[in-house]
């Protein structure tokens, strides 16, 4: 292989132009990624191209978009393991601000709705919260998310219900109700048991599917349905509710 | 409106077994919510005398009613052991298992529904 096709999704919303995919023949390189591939042509092709990148790492989730019918990190999908015929879109459920760049501002307002940060309600300590190695291993794995939006764009519940708080929201949910250092949990349980909450996911598991850092957010989900039912029939009661 | 609801660019998108699952899931409940009205009609005939019951039955009585009966028999199939599934992944913690339960699925419902074939269809031949 020493060529790819890239086809890439083009519109600009402000410019009423039609949406459509244009292409581009990029020189293939051994262990290329599709954001470089993507770099080579905003650089060398056509400097028009709107796309949003930050670390090249897979560390801070900017450059999370639809590659060839998955959605995942553009820098950490191998261009090898695709083929020649590369079709790239942005992410889906948010509105599009510029061709592979979306507005993401509903994302991180239902992000905000379950207070994700630590809660503390007893004495702050005067240096810091202690956390032994057992609850430091609760937020193994769960910890990882980048918060890059696959989850999000692949929820159909997302589509259907504009006002679903959405998988990322809950995991991180999750993450902060496990911690040992964190007395926030009814607080949260109250708005993720809601009309827009956990309940209204339909457990088709494809945020877990399309998570690139294989997070288990159906897993969450389920953790938190759970939870929020003993809570209700706990009466909130902290002492009896065990994760 | 009704591809919103159908997930039909979703699917498009997204073409995972999972989706597919889901919105046979969906079609699946749909078809049984209207089946459950035409089985109240026909058992219903009942009040009306042997007679109208007997005609009411007999209507299903040919190929295209042994058709409907056996789909009707998939669609009850899939979306009991599906819920089942579903069940066991929300309240076991299998949610990362749910694939293998799916395929789990796929058997079960393939394994009634062949060995079903020879008591919808009368006109197949019993002893193969």
């Amino acid at each position: 292989m020493d060529r790819v096709i890239f086809e890439v999704f083009r519109f600009i919303p402000e410019e009423k132009s039609e949406p459509h995919f244009d292409r581009f023949e990029v020189p293939y390189t051994k262990g290329m990624t599709v954001l470089q591939g993507l770099l080579y042509i905003q650089s060398k092709l056509d400097g028009s191209l709107g796309l949003r990148f930050a670390c090249r790492a897979g560390i801070c989730g900017s450059c999370a978009m639809h590659i060839n019918g998955v959605y995942r990190l553009a820098c950490e999908t191998q261009v090898s393991l695709l083929g020649e015929h590369i079709r790239v879109r942005p992410l889906g459920h948010l509105p599009i601000i510029k061709d592979l760049v979306v507005d993401m501002t509903e994302f991180w307002e239902k992000y905000k709705l379950v207070k994700p940060y630590l809660i503390h309600s007893k004495n702050v300590p005067e240096k810091e919260f202690l956390q032994s190695v057992d609850d430091r291993e609760k937020l193994t794995r769960i910890v990882d998310c980048i918060l890059c939006g696959a989850c999000y764009a692949a929820c159909p519940v997302v589509d259907t219900h504009k006002d679903y708080i959405g998988p990322h929201a809950f995991a991180k949910a999750n993450r902060f109700i496990r911690d040992s250092r964190d007395d926030g949990t009814f607080e949260r349980l109250r708005i993720i048991g809601g009309e827009d909450g956990v309940f209204r996911c339909h457990t088709v598991f494809s945020c877990q599917e399309v998570c690139p850092k294989e997070i288990n957010a159906s897993g969450s989900i389920a953790e938190l349905k759970m939870l929020t039912t003993k809570a209700a029939f706990t009466a909130f009661d902290r002492s009896k509710l065990k994760m | 409106m009704l591809s919103k609801y159908l997930y039909i660019k979703e699917i498009s998108l997204n073409r995972s077994i999972n989706l597919f699952s889901f919105l046979l899931m969906r079609l699946t409940g749909i078809a049984l919510s209207v089946f459950l009205f035409l089985h109240i009609w026909t058992v219903g005939q009942v009040q009306k005398g042997n007679d109208s019951f007997n005609q009411a039955m007999s209507a299903y009585n040919n190929l295209a009613g042994w058709i409907m009966e056996y789909l009707l028999l998939l669609a009850v199939l899939y979306h009991m052991f599906n819920g089942l599934r579903l069940i066991a992944a929300d309240f076991y913690n299998l949610t990362e298992r749910q694939k293998g339960l799916l395929w789990i699925v796929v058997v079960i419902v393939a394994v009634i529904a062949s060995a079903s074939l020879f008591v919808f269809f009368p006109i197949l031949p019993r002893n193969i």
